[in-house]
């Protein structure tokens, strides 16, 4: 299931754009782009929900009914929804998008990791999805998309083999080479995360803090993986990140004075103010 | 309240390495690699390699320890490729994990690494050819590696772009070698210099067969599968197939036996080795990956889905057995007994007599 409705489509179609452009890292830039572009409407419903909820979670009035309820759990909640109906907010309005686009990525970063095959139980289902009875019509319709034309995919991108961890000077350092492409995902994951996480009510409070560690982590994270693994998914990182921060600052939602702070913020001092807007 | 905070990252970190275990990419997985050097089959898994007695299925014993490499697992290690075996003893192991590129000689009466090979830049996928004590090394970064017994590089010769992940054969006068791109090379196993080569036009997955009369055998990943002239790299025929060629073709007689995968099912093809010419062929349920293992007057061959099936010469069908796993890489004959290597499976060895009686199966200790 997972594979005929997410892999194997998504597979074709990347093999699809690879095949008229004939470069792999273009293709994986182009890949992620689309991918982006088509759940931008997800993305961009979960950043209003966010943004009205925090919005919702700062006033007055919430304020008041959680200092008032704070011994009444079952109070509080009922409470809770009344504003939440008054204000017309779905409490999972910012949720629902992120469950939705979450099999996607996962889809995504899949297909990626199939087209490059790197061994042959991984050509082989990469052989299987380009030749699945539902997308055989793709290498038949489009000559440069048939299997033999794609096989071998062209993993050489830049100064890079997309199959291969990335090192450079790898011949004249003694500690094997430098990881440009790791450092350069956990730059861009690094100012990502400062310049689209959602600001908090109080500093302290448990997701200000979780967005602290996360900012920590996830750079880190990915590092280690560009570090070890075919550095085509270093490629998609980057884009992804480049991306993501692009849809943000669309929808005015990039804060580039919280790239250079370290430490909790409040959210009235965080929220970037959107340009033109009284 | 610590906890929470910590929870999600970690988490997140959890869902990582499930994402990474789920494509494969983390932990390069391959078919496993099997050969067979006297009275012993070494099977390369992954994690290890072991060291199997063929007649009683009982791991070999370096003293009181298990005669296997790396006794514990190792970071950095992923032993898939088949190990090769030099006349002075030394067993040759390809590291095939993604960033850790090395190819190593192992002393099988110490159990001691005695050089590591590192130029090569790909993953290696294919094991080694020796002859005496020459070594040619396919490498996954498409270079010929040739190297002396003590892992001193003789000669190199880039052959492909995308990497060789077939071994080498090789006749005692020439070399030939297949490549993802789409060639067949013969080389000189003394200077590497490229005596012919030829143009398949489609990937070669697999190394070629060669028979009595000079005649090479190799089928491409479009499933076209070709004769060609060793002596000029000339080509005799050419037969289309249905489905994928993974595997090299047998001979038996007068006849090629191959497998394909034809999607998610498979194919098994008898072809006359002169015209070329399809003489039978059986559908299977699921692909043929592995090269057939033919006998006098018996062919048997192995599935994806575990099975196990003997034919006649004719096609017609004398036994199966169905294993659980997936079978992907060609039995191998030892003395009465054949020796199957499931992946996934409850065992990592089984071996049958050629009546389809199971013998033995191997599970490591510990």
């Amino acid at each position: 299931m997972w594979d005929a409705f997410i892999v194997t489509p998504m597979t074709n179609i990347l093999l699809l754009i690879y095949a008229f452009i004939g470069n792999f890292g273009i293709a994986i830039i182009l890949f992620t782009i689309l991918i982006r572009a088509l759940t931008h409407p997800l993305m961009a419903s979960q950043i209003k929900s966010g943004a009205r909820m925090q919005e919702l979670m700062q006033s007055e009035e919430w304020q008041k009914i959680q200092a008032k309820h704070k011994d009444d759990k079952e109070k509080l909640a009922q409470e809770q929804m009344r504003i939440y109906q008054e204000k017309g907010i779905n409490p999972l309005g910012s949720c629902l998008p992120t469950f939705i686009q979450f099999p996607i990525i996962i889809g995504l970063y899949q297909s990626i990791n199939r087209v490059m095959g790197a061994s042959p139980l991984q050509m082989m289902d990469l052989v299987r999805s380009i030749t699945d009875p539902l997308w055989a019509w793709v290498g038949t319709t489009f000559p440069s998309a048939s299997l033999g034309a794609l096989l071998p995919i062209n993993a050489q991108f830049l100064w890079m083999n997309l199959g291969q961890p990335e090192r450079i000077l790898a011949d004249v350092l003694p500690f094997g080479g430098i990881p440009t492409l790791a450092i350069i995902v956990g730059l861009t994951t690094f100012v990502q995360t400062k310049l689209t996480v959602t600001p908090s009510a109080s500093p302290n409070d448990q997701t200000s803090q979780m967005n602290q560690m996360m900012g920590i982590y996830m750079p880190l994270m990915l590092f280690w993986f560009s570090l070890n693994f075919a550095s085509g998914l270093a490629v998609y990182f980057i884009a992804g990140n480049i991306v993501s921060i692009l849809q943000y600052a669309a929808l005015g939602k990039v804060n580039w004075n919280n790239l250079f702070s370290f430490g909790p913020k409040p959210a009235s001092a965080a929220i970037a103010k959107p340009k033109n807007k009284k | 309240m610590k906890f929470k905070r910590f929870a999600l990252p970690f988490l997140l970190i959890l869902l990582t390495f499930l994402l990474s275990a789920c494509s494969g990419q983390a932990n390069t997985t391959n078919f496993p690699g099997l050969a067979l050097h006297g009275e012993t089959v070494y099977l390369s898994e992954g994690v290890s390699i072991y060291a199997v007695n063929v007649t009683s299925g009982q791991e070999s014993r370096l003293g009181e320890v298990p005669l296997r490499y790396p006794i514990k697992a190792e970071a950095n290690t992923s032993l898939f490729a088949p190990t090769a075996f030099l006349s002075d003893g030394q067993l040759i192991i390809p590291n095939s994990h993604p960033s850790e590129h090395s190819l190593f000689s192992l002393d099988p009466q110490t159990g001691n690494v005695r050089w590591a090979f590192q130029k090569s830049k790909g993953t290696w996928v294919a094991g080694a050819l020796t002859l005496e004590t020459d070594i040619y090394a396919p490498g996954g970064d498409g270079i010929l590696y040739a190297l002396d017994a003590n892992g001193n590089e003789r000669w190199t010769q880039k052959l492909s772009e995308h990497g060789l992940w077939a071994h080498p054969i090789s006749d005692g006068t020439l070399i030939y070698q297949s490549s993802m791109d789409d060639t067949l090379f013969a080389l000189d196993p003394t200077t590497g210099t490229q005596i012919w080569q030829a143009a398949l036009g489609n990937p070669l997955l697999s190394a070629p067969a060669l028979d009595e009369t000079g005649t090479l055998y190799v089928g491409t990943l479009a499933g076209d599968l070709y004769a060609v002239n060793s002596s000029d790299g000339s080509i005799l025929w050419r037969t289309d197939l249905e489905g994928n060629i993974w595997s090299t073709p047998t001979i038996q007689g007068d006849s090629l036996y191959i497998g394909t995968l034809f999607n998610r099912q498979g194919k098994f093809y008898a072809i006359d080795k002169t015209s070329g010419q399809i003489i039978w062929q059986r559908d299977e349920e699921t692909a043929i990956i592995a090269s057939p293992l033919a006998l006098e007057g018996q062919v048997i061959y192995v599935t994806e889905a575990g099975r196990v099936q003997a034919l006649t010469s004719t096609g017609s069908p004398q036994w199966q057995a169905d294993l659980k796993g997936k079978l992907l890489v060609a039995p191998v004959l030892a003395g009465d007994v054949f020796i199957v290597a499931p992946l996934q499976g409850d065992y990592l060895l089984v071996a049958f007599d050629l009546n389809g009686a199971q013998k033995w199966t191997f599970k490591p200790e510990n």
